[in-house]
C-alpha cells in the first residue's frame, strides 16, 4: 500500500520528530492510510462547519441591517436590537475570523496536524467548530476526538478477528443515538412554528394560514415518530442477524435522515407558491413553479440538514461494510 | 474508507460524537420546550381603528364603521376570545348615531367583558405639542359620553399613533386611568430595555403604571405572552391590497382578508392560546408585584415605530405632501388659547353673574342635558383638528383642509361666545378694552394693571444677539428661494407687569413657500388646488422650501416641559439617548416637541423660547446645537424666538405666559 501523497508534504524533521506512527511499526502504511483518509474527512467537515458558521455570521451581520438599519425596526425580532447591534456585528466578524481560522486549517490540515503547534490550533478549530451547534458541535467533537486519538483503535481488530455481531451493535448504537440526536428537528420545527404563530405576521395576507400551521404540526409529528422508532430500531438491530427486512428498514431510516428537510421544505415552498406569487403579481403556470420549488426545497433541504446527511450516508456505507463481512464470513 | 474496519471504528466515534451533540442540543431545545409547556400562552390584541384615517371624506367614514362591526361580529362567532379596540369616542358616536344595531352589538360584547373599548379621547388627536388642558378635557368629555352610552371604558390609555407622552401623569385621578401603554420599541428608541411588563413612572409629583406592550412574544408574568396585533384596523380587513406597514388603498372591508385573520386566531386556539384584552393581561400581571418594576429613565414623546419616522418628524418637520406641520400646529395652538381665554371669559361672567345661567348653558363648555355649550363646541372642533392626521403621513390636501377649517370654526365659535358676553349686560366689566390672562386667571380692564410688551432697542443686530448669548445662529433655506431671501427682524423687549418682568431678545424670521401665501390666524378663505397654483412662487409649485433655524453652542444637556406638563421641567443629557446608534452615520433624532416653547440651555443660563402660536415644529437636539428644521414647506412662514437669560423658574413663567396660557388683549365693544 503507497502513502498517501499528502503525507508527503511533511518535512522529514516532522515527520521523524512529531508523527505519531513509527517507521518502525508494520502497521504504519495502514495507520497512515486511514488517518489521511480521516483528516480528508476532517478537512470536509471543517469546511461545510465554515459553511454553515459564515451562515450564521451573514445572519448576524445582515439580518440586523436589514431589520435594524433598513426596515427600522426594533425588538421585532428579540436580540435583533438597537443596542445590540454593534454586538452583533462584532459577533458576525468573530466568526469571520473563525471561518477564516478554519478555511486555512482545512486547506494546510495534512501539514498541520502532524506538528504541534498544528494540533494545538487543531483544538482551537474542533472548539470554535463546536461553539455552532448542532453541526459545529458533532463536527467539532469528531475533530477533537481525532486529534486526541488520531489511531483510535487501530491494532484492536484486523478485519478478520471483527466480527459481524460487533459491527451490527456498533451500526445499531450509531443508528440510534443519531435519531437521538436528529429529534433536534421536530423539536426546532415545533419551537419555529409556534414562534412565528406567535408573531405579529401575515395577520390579514394569505400566505400562512391555519392550514398550513396544521401541516406545519404534521411534519413535528411524522419526524419525531420516525426518528422516535430509529432510536428503538437501532437499539434491536443487532439481534436482526441476517435479516433482509431489518436492513430494508435500515436504508429507509438512512434516505428518511437524508431527505426529511428536504421533504419539509418542498411542501413549505409549495405551499406558500400560490400566495407569493398572488402577492407578487407574476404570472407563471403554476406546474412550473411547483417543480421549481420542488427543486429548490430539496436544494435547500439538502444545504439545511448536514446532519442528516451524513448520518444516512454513513448508514448506507456500514450496510454495505456489513454485507462484505457477510461474504468474506 | 470503506472497509468494514474503518466504517467501524468511524462508527463509534460518531456515536460518541452524536451522543454529546444530543445531549447539548436536544437537551437545550427539550429543556427550552419543557420550560415553555409550564407557562401559559396568552395573548393580547388590540385593534386600532381610526374614523379619521381620512379626516374628512365622508365615505371613508362609513366604510370604517364596517370594517369595525365585522370585527365585532367575527369575535361575536367565538365568545371566548376576548380582544380590545382601540379607537376615538368619535367612531363609536358615529356607529351610535348612524347604525344603533351594530352599536347594540359593540355594547353587549362590551358588558360582557369580552370587548375591551380602549378609547380615553374624543378625537384622535395628536397631543406631542400641546399643554394639558386639551388632552384633559377631551378624556374628561369622553369618560362621560361613554358612562352615558352605556359602555364601559379601557382602564388603559393607548393614544393615537401609539403616541408616548411622559406627562400623562398630569391627568392625575381623572377617569378610572390604571396605566399608559408603552410600546417597546418607543423605549428601545430611548435606548432603555425594560425588563418588566408594568413599571412604575413617576413624573410632576404624581405616579403611574406603563404597561409595556410586546412587539415579539416574549415569557413575561409567568405566561409567554405574545400581542397578536397591534396596528391600524384598517390594514387588517380592508382594502383591496394586501398591505404590510403601508396605509390601505380604501377601506371597502375585505372579507378575505379577516378570514385569513380569523384562521390564525383559530389555529392559536388548537394550541391551547388563551385570549386576553389589554386591560385583562394589565389586571392579572399587576396583581404580582414581580412584575412591576421601575421606569427609571424619563423618555421623550414618540410615535410608535418611532425609528420609521424619526421620532415624530413626520407629525412637526416633514412637510412632505400639502401640510406645512409648523404653521398648522402653531394655528392649532392659537385656536386652543383663544379657546381658554374665552373660558376664562364666560366662566367669570357667571361665576360673577353677567350671563345667565341658560345663556352659560347655550354658550359655555359642558354638555348641560342633551344641549352642549359653544364653546364645547369649539372644543371639540379644536379636538378633531388635532388629529394626527392633518400633519402626519402624508395628508392630503382635503385633510389639510379639514384641520384649518376646524380650527376656524372653532375660532369663530370663541368670538361668538365672546360677544355674547361682552354684549350681554350693559355695563358688565369686559365691555372696555380687557386683557383675559389664564395664566393668573385674571381679568382686568384696569390698564394699570396691564401687561406690557414694549420694544426697547430696535438696533439690536444678530450679531449683538450672538456675542450676547454666546451662541452661533444659521439660517438656511433651500437653495431655490436663496433669490427671494428671508425677512429678519430683532428687538430687545421688556415685558412687565405691576409684579412681574422679563428682558428678552426677539428674533423673527420670514420665509417664503412654494406659494407665495400666508393663511391668516383669524380668518380663513378657502383655496381650490388650481386657485392655490396663482400663487406659486418660483413657477414650479413641486419646488418646496426646507427651511433651518440652527442654534449652535454647548448643548450636552438641555431643560424643557414635557408635552402635558407645561408647568415642569426635566433636564435631560444627550449621550443618554441614541445619536448614531449604527455607527454609520444615519443620525437618530431627539426631538423635543416645547409645548410651552421653552428649551433651557443649562450649561449656559438662557433659554430659547419659541412662539408656538408663530411656527411650532420641533427642536432636533444634538449635543453642540438645537436646529428647528422643516421640509417642503408650501406656504409662507414666519418664525420667532425669544431669548431670555435668567433663573429657570421665571423663563418657564415667561414661556408659560406667552405660550401655554396666552394673555389675549381685546379692545373694547
Amino acid at each position: 500500500m503507497t502513502k498517501d501523497p499528502e503525507i508527503s508534504h511533511a518535512s522529514k524533521q516532522e515527520i521523524s520528530e512529531e508523527s505519531i506512527p513509527s517507521a518502525a511499526d508494520p502497521d504504519t502504511d495502514e495507520r497512515d492510510s486511514y488517518k489521511n483518509k480521516m483528516l480528508r474527512s476532517m478537512r470536509r467537515n471543517i469546511l461545510a462547519t465554515s459553511f454553515y458558521q459564515l451562515l450564521v455570521a451573514l445572519i448576524v451581520i445582515i439580518l440586523p441591517y436589514i431589520i435594524i438599519v433598513a426596515l427600522e425596526l426594533d425588538l421585532f425580532v428579540p436580540i435583533f436590537t438597537i443596542a445590540n447591534f454593534r454586538i452583533l456585528v462584532s459577533i458576525g466578524a468573530i466568526i469571520i475570523a473563525f471561518v477564516i481560522l478554519e478555511i486555512v486549517y482545512a486547506i494546510f490540515i495534512f501539514r498541520a496536524f502532524d506538528t504541534k503547534k498544528g494540533r494545538i490550533i487543531g483544538y482551537i478549530v474542533s472548539i470554535a467548530m463546536m461553539l455552532f451547534p448542532p453541526v459545529g458541535t458533532f463536527f467539532g467533537i469528531l475533530f477533537l476526538q481525532f486529534i486526541l486519538h488520531p489511531e483510535n483503535d487501530a491494532g484492536r481488530f484486523s478485519a478478520g478477528e471483527l466480527t459481524k455481531k460487533q459491527f451490527q451493535q456498533a451500526l445499531g448504537k450509531n443508528m440510534s443515538v443519531t435519531g437521538l440526536l436528529m429529534i433536534h428537528q421536530p423539536i426546532l420545527i415545533l419551537i419555529l412554528g409556534f414562534w412565528l404563530l406567535s408573531m405579529p405576521l401575515d395577520m390579514a395576507h394569505p400566505i400562512i394560514t391555519s392550514e398550513l400551521y396544521g401541516s406545519w404540526d404534521l411534519f413535528v409529528y411524522v419526524f419525531a415518530a420516525f426518528f422516535i422508532v430509529q432510536i428503538l430500531f437501532g437499539a434491536f438491530y443487532a439481534k436482526s442477524g441476517d435479516n433482509k427486512a431489518m436492513k430494508a428498514v435500515a436504508v429507509v431510516f438512512a434516505v428518511f435522515n437524508i431527505s426529511s428537510m428536504c421533504l419539509a421544505l418542498s411542501s413549505f415552498l409549495v405551499y406558500l407558491a400560490p400566495g407569493l406569487l398572488d402577492g407578487m403579481d407574476i404570472e407563471i403556470a403554476v406546474s412550473t413553479i411547483n417543480a421549481l420549488l420542488v427543486v429548490g426545497g430539496i436544494i435547500l433541504g439538502i444545504i439545511m440538514n448536514p446532519l442528516g446527511l451524513y448520518f444516512g450516508f454513513m448508514i448506507i456505507k456500514s450496510l454495505i461494510a456489513e454485507e462484505k463481512i457477510s461474504r468474506e464470513m | 474508507m470503506n472497509d468494514p474496519e474503518n466504517i467501524f471504528r468511524f462508527n463509534k466515534r460518531i456515536s460518541l460524537a452524536a451522543l454529546i451533540t444530543a445531549i447539548v442540543v436536544v437537551g437545550g431545545l427539550g429543556g427550552l420546550l419543557t420550560y415553555k409547556a409550564t407557562k401559559p400562552t396568552v395573548s393580547t390584541i388590540y385593534y386600532h381603528y381610526n374614523l379619521q384615517y381620512r379626516c374628512g371624506d365622508g365615505t371613508s367614514y362609513e366604510d370604517i364603521s364596517f370594517a369595525v362591526i365585522n370585527i365585532v361580529w367575527m369575535y361575536g362567532n367565538h365568545t371566548n376570545w376576548n380582544y380590545s379596540i382601540e379607537c376615538q369616542f368619535m367612531l363609536l358616536e358615529y356607529i351610535n348615531d348612524n347604525h344603533a344595531d351594530w352599536f347594540a352589538d359593540i355594547k353587549e360584547q362590551n358588558e360582557r367583558g369580552q370587548l375591551e373599548l380602549i378609547t380615553p379621547q374624543y378625537s384622535d388627536g395628536w397631543h406631542v405639542p400641546y399643554p394639558l388642558k386639551d388632552f384633559y378635557e377631551s378624556v374628561n368629555y369622553t369618560q362621560h359620553r361613554m358612562a352615558e352610552l352605556g359602555l364601559t371604558a379601557s382602564n388603559l390609555i393607548v393614544l393615537q399613533e401609539g403616541q408616548w407622552l411622559p406627562g400623562f401623569t398630569q391627568l392625575r385621578d381623572m377617569g378610572n386611568f390604571d396605566a399608559f401603554v408603552l410600546h417597546i420599541e418607543q423605549a428601545t428608541y430611548w435606548k432603555y430595555y425594560p425588563d418588566k411588563p408594568i413599571l412604575k413612572w413617576d413624573f410632576g409629583g404624581y405616579e403611574s403604571h406603563a404597561l409595556v406592550n410586546p412587539r415579539a412574544p416574549v415569557f413575561e408574568a409567568n405566561t409567554w405572552h405574545h400581542q397578536i396585533y397591534a396596528a391600524d384596523g384598517e390594514l387588517l380587513n380592508t382594502g383591496d391590497v394586501e398591505v404590510h406597514g403601508g396605509p390601505a388603498s380604501e377601506f371597502a372591508f375585505n372579507p378575505e382578508k379577516q378570514k385569513n385573520h380569523e384562521d390564525k386566531l383559530i389555529a392559536l386556539e388548537k394550541k391551547g392560546n388563551r385570549f386576553m384584552t389589554m386591560g385583562q393581561f394589565y389586571d392579572f400581571a399587576v396583581q404580582n408585584e414581580k412584575n412591576i418594576g421601575t421606569l427609571d429613565k424619563f423618555l421623550p414623546e414618540c410615535e410608535w415605530v418611532a425609528a420609521q419616522y424619526n421620532q415624530y418628524f413626520t407629525w412637526m418637520g416633514n412637510g412632505k405632501s400639502h401640510s406645512d406641520d409648523g404653521s398648522l400646529i402653531a394655528r392649532y395652538y392659537n385656536t386652543r388659547n383663544i379657546i381658554q381665554a374665552t373660558e376664562l371669559l364666560i366662566n367669570q361672567a357667571y361665576e360673577k353673574g353677567y350671563i345667565s345661567e341658560q345663556n352659560y348653558s347655550d354658550w359655555g363648555p359642558y354638555k348641560i342635558g342633551t344641549s352642549e355649550g359653544l364653546l364645547l363646541e369649539a372644543k371639540k372642533h379644536i379636538w378633531e383638528s388635532q388629529v394626527s392626521d392633518t400633519t402626519g403621513i402624508s395628508p392630503s390636501y382635503w385633510e389639510f383642509w379639514y384641520g384649518l377649517n376646524n380650527s376656524q370654526d372653532a375660532v369663530d365659535l370663541c368670538y361668538d361666545v365672546i360677544d355674547n358676553v361682552r354684549n350681554e349686560l350693559t355695563g358688565n366689566p369686559y365691555e372696555p378694552k380687557i386683557q383675559v390672562n389664564p395664566y393668573t386667571k385674571d381679568i382686568t380692564n384696569n390698564s394699570a394693571e396691564f401687561y406690557n410688551n414694549t420694544l426697547v432697542d430696535a438696533s439690536i443686530s444678530l450679531s449683538d444677539i450672538e456675542s450676547k448669548f454666546g451662541f452661533d445662529v444659521e439660517v438656511s433655506q433651500s437653495a431655490a428661494f436663496n433669490s427671494y431671501g428671508f425677512t429678519e427682524e430683532y428687538g430687545k423687549y421688556y415685558y412687565n407687569t405691576t409684579d412681574w418682568d422679563v428682558e428678552y431678545y426677539k428674533m423673527k424670521y420670514g420665509f417664503y413657500g412654494a406659494y407665495n401665501y400666508t393663511f391668516d390666524l383669524y380668518e380663513l378663505n378657502y383655496l381650490t388646488e388650481n386657485e392655490l397654483k396663482t400663487y406659486n412662487t418660483t413657477g414650479d409649485p413641486s419646488t418646496r422650501n426646507d427651511i433651518s433655524v440652527k442654534f449652535t453652542d454647548d448643548w450636552t444637556q438641555a431643560t424643557y416641559s414635557p408635552a402635558l406638563a407645561e408647568n415642569e421641567t426635566v433636564t435631560l443629557t444627550r449621550d443618554d439617548y441614541w445619536y448614531e446608534p449604527y455607527g454609520i452615520g444615519e443620525e437618530w433624532y431627539c426631538l423635543l416637541s416645547l409645548c410651552n416653547g421653552l428649551l433651557y440651555n443649562p450649561q449656559e443660563g438662557y433659554a430659547i423660547v419659541k412662539n408656538c402660536s408663530s411656527c411650532h415644529m420641533a427642536a432636533n437636539w444634538r449635543n453642540t446645537n438645537v436646529e428647528f428644521f422643516e421640509t417642503e414647506q408650501k406656504y409662507n412662514s414666519t418664525r420667532e424666538f425669544f431669548i431670555v437669560e435668567g433663573s429657570l423658574s421665571d423663563i418657564l413663567q415667561f414661556a408659560n405666559q406667552i405660550n401655554s396660557y396666552a394673555l389675549f388683549q381685546w379692545e373694547a365693544i
